[in-house]
């Protein structure tokens, strides 16, 4: 399965995690809704900036990720100080699953607060996905890239399932760092580009004995964007076809011919030399034109093959033939430049243990 | 005999240089006749028979006008009758007017004389010609009939001329000899009156010849 879903780029040991450190996020957030709490925190008030935190997380009009997460860094770094260890914990829970990549800044907190939050980033095995918007792709040609950043080193499998669950396919299963690359290139399990519709991709993170902790799921709606087909040329006009049996009205004309000249040939003596008593070398010459008739017909008799025309007519078949075989190929290879439109929704958690 | 040897000769060796031309085309070619003559006068019938031979040409100016000539000569033999033998001798020309490629029409004189041992007896007449034509299916096979109508006739007989026609009908055919040869097998049959005397001549004509037809 690792091995199948070797087109999955890892990029472990990803360290460029400094835009995730605190102090710009924080500066802007002492300017902010989080300032009366923060100063309290810096004046050491950690009552009155819990209360104040605890406020503005609940309060209606959702804090931006980035203020909430300076928002529970200092509830944390509070409750720590506070003497609720458990309620750091938990805050600090709350931190890893929003910013599974998020450091206090040491400079900010003491040793105290950034090794508990570690502590708690190693225990959490959290995840979060990081697609485009919308993903445009050439099924063959591009693929769509979904970016993990975990919490910690810990197991986990990206799949892609049916809005009912049942897998698509899997995309990755296997160790992740501070980060992973994922790439789905928009083919099921047997290779077969995916129809359109409603999709997840689920990324489920394990414990080392493979019980999963906890799953984010993204929902995805895939568009299939079909390329125009060429349309089959048309058979060949009636005007090319040339007739390949004999028509009867040659023939029969031959026979017409031969029998009018016969009989003017045994009419004459009536009509120029009434009483003449003509000899019977005109019979002879008569029958010579019969047989000509006689045998005119028969070379040209109705429906015998005309086979020049029957060539000629294999060969208009033939090029017509090869022209729709070249049009089908051509609609094969279209068919096959498949375009997904891939429009990625807002993802979320769900722990193991829930329904 | 011996002339018309000379001038089928003379025609055959021309003949293929003349045929090549497109405006004007020759069709010289070479024809044998079997003739029986009825010659009927009051009270007497005289029929003779013999063979003729000949050379025929045409001469076709473009598509539309063309001249025909024809000569023959050959002995007459009694069948019946007290008549004696006679020697024929008959020569024709006409020019018509091929307007189109199936029919024409043509007008000439025709010259017969029958040589006997008694004295020589000379036709004169002028004859207007029709002629149509149609392909047989078989390639290169033409079946014809033709008519045609004495307008005016002498002849140093006694006498006031009475009336003539006659018509021929056959076909004429390629001959795989060569591009141009021809070969045409036709029956013929003519009558000219005069102050009571009739006279009928049967003919069938074996002609071959090159160019155009």
């Amino acid at each position: 399965m690792m091995r199948r879903a070797g087109r999955c780029l890892v990029l472990l040991g990803v360290s460029c995690v400094a835009p995730l450190l605190l102090p710009a996020a924080a500066a802007q957030a002492r300017d902010g809704r989080l300032r009366p709490g923060i100063r309290a925190y810096e004046q050491l008030d950690y009552a009155v900036a819990a209360a104040l935190l605890r406020g503005e997380l609940a309060a209606p009009g959702a804090l931006p990720d980035s203020d909430r997460a300076v928002a529970l860094v200092y509830l944390g770094a509070t409750e720590l100080f506070r003497g609720r260890q458990d309620s750091a914990v938990a805050a600090f829970q709350r931190l890893v699953l929003l910013r599974p990549g998020f450091r206090p800044d040491p400079l900010t907190f003491p040793p105290e607060v950034t090794d508990l939050v570690r502590q708690v980033r190693r225990d959490t095995r959290a995840v979060i996905v990081e697609v485009p918007r919308t993903t445009e792709l050439a099924v063959g040609r591009e693929q769509f890239a979904a970016r993990l950043v975990a919490s910690a080193y810990h197991m986990v499998q990206v799949t892609v399932t049916f809005e009912n669950g049942s897998p698509v396919r899997t995309l990755y299963a296997g160790p992740i760092g501070d980060s992973l690359l994922v790439a789905w290139d928009g083919r099921d399990t047997a290779g077969a580009v995916v129809s359109g519709g409603a999709y997840w991709l689920r990324v489920s993170s394990r414990t080392p004995a493979g019980a999963a902790v906890r799953h984010v799921q993204l929902p995805l709606t895939v568009r299939r964007v079909e390329p125009d087909t060429l349309s089959l040329p048309p058979p060949p006009a009636d005007s090319l076809w040339r007739r390949e049996r004999r028509a009867a009205g040659p023939a029969l004309r031959a026979l017409a011919s031969g029998a009018v000249v016969s009989a003017a040939v045994l009419a004459l003596p009536s009509v120029a030399a009434q009483g003449s008593k003509p000899g019977g070398a005109r019979f002879a010459v008569a029958g010579a034109v019969t047989l000509t008739g006689v045998v005119s017909f028969l070379m040209r008799r109705p429906g015998q093959l005309i086979s020049d025309n029957a060539r000629a007519n294999r060969d208009v078949r033939d090029a017509w033939q090869r022209q729709v075989r070249a049009v089908q190929l051509e609609n094969v290879a279209r068919r096959q430049a498949v375009r997904l439109v891939i429009d990625a929704g807002t993802a979320h958690v769900i722990e193991a243990d829930a329904p | 005999m011996g002339r018309v040897i000379r001038l089928t000769l003379a025609l055959a060796l021309v003949a293929p240089a003349l045929a090549a031309q497109t405006i004007v085309r020759f069709a010289p070619g070479v024809a044998g006749r079997l003739v029986r003559l009825r010659a009927e006068v009051p009270g007497e019938t005289d029929v003779l028979s013999g063979a003729a031979v000949g050379v025929e040409g045409g001469l076709m100016l473009g598509k539309l006008v063309q001249l025909e000539v024809q000569y023959l000569q050959g002995a007459l033999h009694p069948d019946s009758g007290p008549a004696g033998h006679r020697d024929l001798i008959e020569g024709r020309a006409s020019l018509g007017v091929a307007p189109v490629r199936w029919f024409a029409l043509s007008v000439g004189p025709l010259v017969r004389s029958y040589v006997a041992a008694s004295g020589r007896e000379r036709w004169v007449r002028w004859e207007a010609r029709a002629r149509a034509q149609a392909p047989l299916a078989f390639p290169g096979v033409t079946g014809y009939v033709e008519g045609w109508r004495v307008l005016a006739a002498s002849a140093n007989l006694p006498g006031p001329f009475d009336g003539g026609q006659g018509g021929e009908a056959g076909i004429a055919a390629r001959l795989p000899l060569g591009p141009g040869w021809w070969a045409r097998l036709a029956y013929g049959v003519d009558r000219v009156a005069l102050a009571g005397r009739r006279e009928t001549v049967e003919t069938v004509v074996l002609a071959v010849g090159v160019g155009p037809r």
